[in-house]
């Protein structure tokens, strides 16, 4: 009686795992090169899935800087140099991408933490355009 | 007729003239959200579709009284006044007035880096968007919590002595202000948030200053019972949202809490009175910038904006577009009050504009809490780092300091399903509301059905629109 009970309970279980989208061996990585250029990005849009890694290979034609808005991720851009970025997706989100063309990064740090710019008043403490986003869809 | 559409569309166009830039509901913080996908729209559309059909089938036909007003007391006045819910109110009070002060002086004194000052995220993100969510779920707590009236309050009846002047003022309300003091503060607190600098503590703490010494003075000159319940924006606002909650609190004429009663959710919403034209077209410009906050946000607008700029350049482009959607909000809310009167011949068209306007609030509402609730859950978090750094000092009072926002507290999928779920209830929602207010005003219950089905057609214009908006790219910040 006892096992026949059972019986139904594995079935659910099984099926309630075979549904799930927690799993961990779906994990990925991609790669990507992109370019900056004339203040550009090209593609525009980078689009990937959550739960998975992507490099991107960067290209400028300029001095400064990549931040990628909500992942509070930065990276300094060498003029003609490429610069590798590896993103751990472990968050869904259109992330706009910025591109910083001065150096003082000062405000960066510490102040910067919560992932948020400051895009009116801190204006003046360096230039930020944004010039794409990074699109992480769900699973 | 003709007065009462010019006063109505001359608050609406004068309100947007005045406004140079586009309403955003928040007045600072990064988005992050992704568009509901297809398939969710359409599920969400069909589920509209089928739920107003449903309820139009459950009440056609029945003789429906209105006994929907009926709520359960769970606080009298005598349990109010055992010590230790006195207590608990008045440490409430206290965390409300301390957060008030803390916001102005850390205005003043504090970093001019709004993310790294308490005010900012305080006012824009908790205050404003979180306890606007809050309120229509649990009901008009602001009544108690409101710290202007709170500090008021106590100055009239520990220090002037004088409670009387609670409820009469000095002055009688005069009937020519009506609901200009609504408008006009409206008016300015939207242009503050996203054209005069409004996330600059400094600009912030001199405005909830300038705010507080005139609601004092408004409140002793006409009693600040009378000034809150008609011409406080925040007071009347909360009390609309919050007319939508489970709880009603009721106050006497000295502004104190004597009951605490539970209600069906929504059913708040058909006690509320609309008391003059002008305040209808507050309602009207109310509904017409949640809808528009959201789509000024689309690729749509921005293809719209891409067309007309270049000849009649960003400024007049803005203005107009930002003229043009209320404006036709409110058209089309009148053409359909106009097509019941025609169909009904009971009633006079501002008659059921006047009735009917609050039907159309639950819609708004569920679109408001869809379309900030990842904003609330991620960007809300801002708040963390600066209750250990107030004052951008680089203190760290409880270890909060370098927060990190977790950017994946909500999945977009999760964010998706409850969206749609929250705007499909909206519209049930509004569906019974305005069912209830045709009952209360129709003569009987066949004309009161026959009123709903162009109600119908635009309440589900009406989700469909706010499904749309949620459907479409986040393009400006």
């Amino acid at each position: 009686m006892k096992l026949a009970l059972l019986h139904p309970i594995l079935l659910v279980s099984l099926f309630v795992l075979g549904c799930s989208t927690e799993n961990p061996n779906t994990n990925h990585n991609t790669s990507q090169d992109i370019q900056i250029k004339n203040m550009k990005l090209i593609p525009e849009l980078i689009t990937t899935t959550e739960k998975s890694t992507i490099t991107l290979n960067i290209k400028s034609d300029m001095n400064g800087s990549i931040h990628i808005h909500g992942y509070n991720i930065e990276s300094e851009l060498l003029k003609n140099k490429v610069t590798i970025l590896e993103i751990n997706l472990n968050a869904t989100g259109s992330f706009p991408i910025a591109l910083h063309t001065s150096h003082d990064h000062s405000s960066h740090g510490a102040s910067h933490s919560g992932g948020q710019h400051n895009h009116g008043s801190d204006k003046e403490e360096h230039d930020e355009d944004i010039i794409g986003k990074l699109i992480v869809n769900p699973k | 007729m003709n007065k009462f559409l010019i006063s109505i569309l001359f608050s609406i166009i004068s309100l947007w003239l005045i406004i140079p830039n586009k309403i955003l509901a928040h007045g600072f913080g990064e988005r992050y959200d992704l568009p509901i996908p297809l398939n969710y729209f359409l599920i969400g559309g069909s589920l509209t579709i089928l739920f107003s059909f449903l309820i139009l089938i459950i009440f056609f036909n029945k003789e429906y009284k209105a006994n929907h007003n009926k709520s359960l007391s769970i606080f009298k006045e005598k349990t109010l006044g055992k010590i230790h819910l006195i207590l608990f109110k008045n440490i409430l009070k206290i965390l409300s007035v301390s957060l008030f002060l803390l916001t102005i002086i850390s205005g003043f004194i504090g970093s001019s880096n709004p993310i790294e000052n308490f005010s900012t995220p305080f006012i824009w993100i908790i205050w404003w968007v979180g306890f606007g969510i809050i309120t229509p779920i649990i009901g008009d707590f602001w009544k108690s919590l409101n710290p202007v009236k709170i500090l008021y309050l106590f100055l009239i009846n520990n220090v002037i002595k004088n409670p009387e002047l609670i409820h009469k003022g000095k002055y009688k309300y005069p009937k020519s202000l009506d609901a200009w003091p609504l408008i006009i503060s409206f008016i300015l607190f939207s242009w503050f948030e996203n054209v005069g600098n409004g996330s600059n503590p400094q600009t912030l703490a001199t405005l909830v200053s300038v705010y507080t010494i005139l609601t004092f003075v408004f409140m002793y000159l006409y009693g600040a019972k009378n000034w809150l319940e008609r011409g406080d924006v925040f007071s009347v606002y909360y009390h609309i949202m919050g007319s939508f909650g489970i709880f009603k609190l009721t106050q006497n004429k000295y502004l104190q809490t004597t009951n605490i009663s539970l209600r069906l959710p929504v059913m708040g919403l058909t006690e509320l009175k609309t008391p003059s034209t002008l305040f209808v077209a507050f309602h009207i410009i109310l509904l017409g910038t949640i809808s528009f906050d959201g789509l000024s946000e689309t690729t749509f607008w921005s293809n719209i904006e891409i067309i007309f700029i270049p000849a009649l350049g960003k400024a007049i482009t803005e203005t107009l577009g930002i003229i043009l959607i209320p404006s036709l909000f409110f058209i089309l809310l009148w053409f359909v009050c106009k097509i019941v009167s025609d169909t009904t011949k009971e009633k006079s068209t501002e008659e059921i504009l006047t009735s009917f306007v609050f039907s159309l609030t639950p819609i708004a509402i569920a679109y408001h809490i869809a379309h900030y609730l990842a904003y609330i859950l991620i960007t809300g978090q801002l708040i963390i780092p600066v209750i250990s750094d107030p004052f951008g000092y680089g203190w760290d009072l409880i270890g909060t300091q370098n927060y990190a926002l977790n950017i994946g507290v909500i999945n977009a999928k999760d964010a998706w399903y409850s969206s749609v779920i929250i705007i499909v209830l909206g519209h049930v929602f509004s569906v019974i509301v305005s069912h209830i207010n045709a009952v209360k005003i129709f003569s009987n219950n066949s004309l009161a059905i026959k009123s709903q089905i162009p109600f119908l057609i635009l309440m589900i214009f009406y989700t469909a629109l706010s499904l749309w908006i949620i459907a479409q790219p986040i393009v400006n910040h």
